[in-house]
């Protein structure tokens, strides 16, 4: 065991998974489907929860071949000392672009919707104090907050099933109409939203169960949150017309803000607030997996004393950005980061396993 | 040491939340109750706001003032407002929104652009009128009775709700729903003034973004039936001819909100491509007044459902037509045209094709009750 971490159980792993997965992307899949799957939407969503599920039997079959070892770990391993720590570095500098990348967006949409006045910098670094004391800690405070937080999910589902009280449900028909070649588009744009999950390939070592029910875990935590987001793009999409979709970037905080509580207006406000935690968990996870690579690439028992310059790189990445446009280019940046990096690395790596795999056994 | 630096934090954490940047406060705001807007002969918009004024002592009531502002747009006027009253005027409280006929008939989207836009626009709980001539002069009569004008209205708009007149309850965001959807139109409460007072005219109807026509207050509660709606109560009163033996006519009022109404709508496409809908409603009556002598006994009352069943259903078919006339998709047989049958949907062209449409309406009534009296 490289650190003194205790394990985290099962059903914490599954909150976990969960946490970091769900984030800012879900805030506008309804509205990017617009241009493609449109009542397809759906479709689209499960498509790319497969996707993801076929991502994530890749990871697991990478990782049970080094068992007690994270992803820099096996990198170090398998590309040896200078290959790996390059890869190392540059896991490292994914981490913080998404971290980054995520906590731009919902700092986006909060100064879009609530704090029109504050300037980015505060929120950034209200953002950050926030997620720089979970990320120092361990992964078992991580694990316990995740899970604390998983109780707000509640509010959320509840509030955006108050929506369907507004629900046409021909809105959404039909299905088919764009064809299936565009549903399969719209299934790109839905899989940003997927990301989070590569956290497993750290936390993995760390989990309290044999190797096939981490798989099973894992395979549940993907297929909540698919089930999750086709709930909220079918409800967005029979709530919204498609010529509606295609004005409102986040149809979801709209759809809240529509609803009439009576004793309360604009319920988007205590949405966002709910919604906030979440993301500030998904934040937490990329600035935890960054700090985790620091400590292996130093070779230090802890990774503590790492997290506050992640925080800093990812409070000052993120301040980076300013127009709408450079926003775009960092979404696609980083879209086409995730693609290198939670599929592209991880399939050779596991290949480069397979014929290594003997000499693995002996090390371990 | 420790301790410095942990008082510094506090002071820092102290400094930067509270407060922060985004704080609004009351006592400096002017909040809008309700807002008029109509189309100047020089096409610009006239903005005319009721701001309701913090009583000065407090146990006192408040009061409102009434503020005029032309501007080339709806933010333009609300700008231009702005300079004129003191502080700082909020529409965050705005109930409900004239919107002048005139202006109407240039098409919503512009005027309405701005609700949508700004999160802080309450959108969830504002009702929309249309005024039959000018709203701003429905705003300026600053107080009916003992209301004061904003008040006045959105219990105005709820009674009419309840009669009927108007249902279901059309928001800013349904409004929004149906702005946005080519197979849907919808219609809006039309008021006007009548000497002093404010009276319900009927309902406005709108094609696409337009004005585009009118019913009167009893087509109107016929409309709401025809949705398969109903506010509590919808009232119609009939000069029906039942005796056989005297020629005397006598009145009958009658009450079908009561009850469920069941509805059927079927839109179907013939082989040749016409649009047929099938509309029959079936009410249940509970009679409130009869002003003639024939005792109401069970074969009375047959021929009294079947007089009044053929009745109503020449008085929907004249709906329709009005509603045809007007191009007012209120149904939605486009979006079921949208949905179910889509290959036909894009061959038409719904803003002709709509008037084209085959209506087969039938509205059955049937008395249930006659009150404690035969």
């Amino acid at each position: 065991m490289a650190q003194d971490e205790k394990f985290m159980s099962p059903k914490q792993q599954f909150l976990f998974i969960i946490q970091a997965q769900i984030g800012v992307g879900v805030l506008s899949i309804p509205y990017k489907l617009s241009e493609t799957a449109k009542g397809g939407g759906g479709i689209s969503v499960i498509m790319a929860g497969i996707i993801t599920q076929i991502i994530i039997l890749m990871m697991w079959a990478l990782m049970r071949k080094f068992p007690g070892r994270n992803l820099f770990q096996i990198c170090l391993q398998l590309a040896g000392p200078i290959v790996g720590r390059m890869l190392i570095i540059c896991y490292i500098g994914y981490f913080l672009f998404l971290g980054a990348n995520i906590m731009l967006s919902a700092i986006e949409v909060l100064s879009r919707w609530i704090l029109q006045e504050t300037p980015k910098w505060v929120l950034l670094g209200l953002f950050s104090i926030m997620t720089f004391y979970l990320a120092r800690e361990k992964l078992t405070v991580l694990a316990r907050f995740y899970s604390l937080a998983s109780g707000l999910f509640i509010p959320l589902i509840i509030f955006v099933s108050y929506g369907l009280t507004q629900a046409h449900i021909e809105y959404m028909f039909p299905i088919m109409e764009t064809g299936f070649w565009n549903i399969l588009r719209g299934t790109k744009d839905t899989t940003n939203s997927m990301y989070g999950f590569e956290v497993f390939l750290i936390i993995f070592p760390f989990i309290d169960a044999s190797d096939k029910q981490k798989l099973f875990i894992i395979s549940m935590s993907n297929l909540f949150v698919t089930l999750f987001y086709t709930f909220v793009v079918c409800t967005c999409l029979m709530v919204f017309t498609s010529d509606q979709l295609r004005i409102i970037p986040e149809p979801v905080i709209y759809l809240v803000k529509s609803l009439n509580f009576y004793i309360f207006d604009r319920a988007d406000i205590i949405f966002l607030s709910i919604w906030s935690i979440t993301l500030v968990c998904s934040i937490v996870s990329y600035c935890y997996s960054a700090s985790i690579g620091l400590s292996v690439l130093f070779k230090q028992k802890n990774h503590r004393s790492f997290a506050p310059y992640v925080q800093i790189a990812i409070y000052f990445i993120a301040l980076l950005p300013i127009t709408p446009i450079t926003i775009h280019h960092f979404d696609q940046m980083a879209e086409f980061a995730a693609y290198l990096f939670i599929a592209t690395i991880p399939a050779v790596l596991m290949i480069v396993s397979l014929f290594v795999k003997r000499k693995a056994g002996r090390t371990v | 040491m420790k301790r410095i630096f942990d008082g510094l934090l506090l002071f820092i954490i102290i400094a930067l939340t509270t407060g922060c940047w985004d704080h609004e406060y009351l006592k400096d705001m002017n909040l809008a109750y309700s807002i008029a807007f109509d189309l100047t002969k020089d096409h610009k918009i006239k903005q005319t706001v009721e701001l309701i004024i913090p009583p000065e002592t407090e146990q006192s009531a408040t009061k409102n003032e009434i503020h005029t502002a032309t501007g080339f747009s709806t933010r333009g006027a609300s700008n231009e407002l702005r300079n004129r009253v003191r502080g700082n005027m909020r529409v965050i409280k705005n109930g409900v929104q004239l919107i002048g006929k005139s202006l109407a008939i240039n098409g919503l989207d512009a005027p309405m652009d701005v609700n949508f836009r700004d999160p802080k626009n309450p959108t969830s709980n504002v009702r929309m009128l249309i005024a039959d001539k000018e709203a701003g002069d429905i705003v300026n009569q600053k107080k009916i009775g003992e209301l004061k004008i904003g008040e006045f209205l959105t219990s105005k708009i709820t009674s009419l709700e309840n009669m009927s007149l108007f249902y279901p309850p059309e928001t800013m965001d349904t409004v929004f729903h149906s702005l946005k959807d080519p197979g849907q139109d919808f219609a809006l409460p039309l008021i006007g003034m009548e000497g002093d007072e404010v009276a319900a005219k009927g309902v406005a109807l709108f094609h696409d973004q337009y004005y585009s026509g009118m019913l009167d207050t009893e087509q109107s509660i016929l409309l709401v039936l025809l949705k398969g709606k109903t506010g509590g109560n919808a009232r119609f009163t009939k000069t029906i001819d039942i005796g056989s033996t005297d020629s005397s006519r006598s009145e009958l009022s009658y009450n079908v909100g009561k009850k469920k109404i069941k509805r059927t709508f079927k839109v179907n496409v013939a082989n040749n491509g016409d649009v047929h809908v099938t509309l029959n409603i079936k009410l249940r009556a509970i009679l409130e007044e009869y002003t003639g002598t024939h005792l109401l006994d069970d074969k009375a009352i047959a021929r009294l459902n079947q007089e009044l069943s053929s009745m109503m259903t020449s008085d929907a078919k004249d709906v329709i037509r009005e509603l045809q006339k007007a191009k007012c998709d209120i149904f939605g047989v486009g979006r079921k045209l949208i949905a179910y049958h889509n290959p036909i949907w894009k061959q038409k062209n719904w803003k002709e094709d709509y008037q084209k449409v085959h209506f087969h309406t039938n509205v059955q009534v049937s008395i249930i009750d006659t009150g404690i009296t035969q």
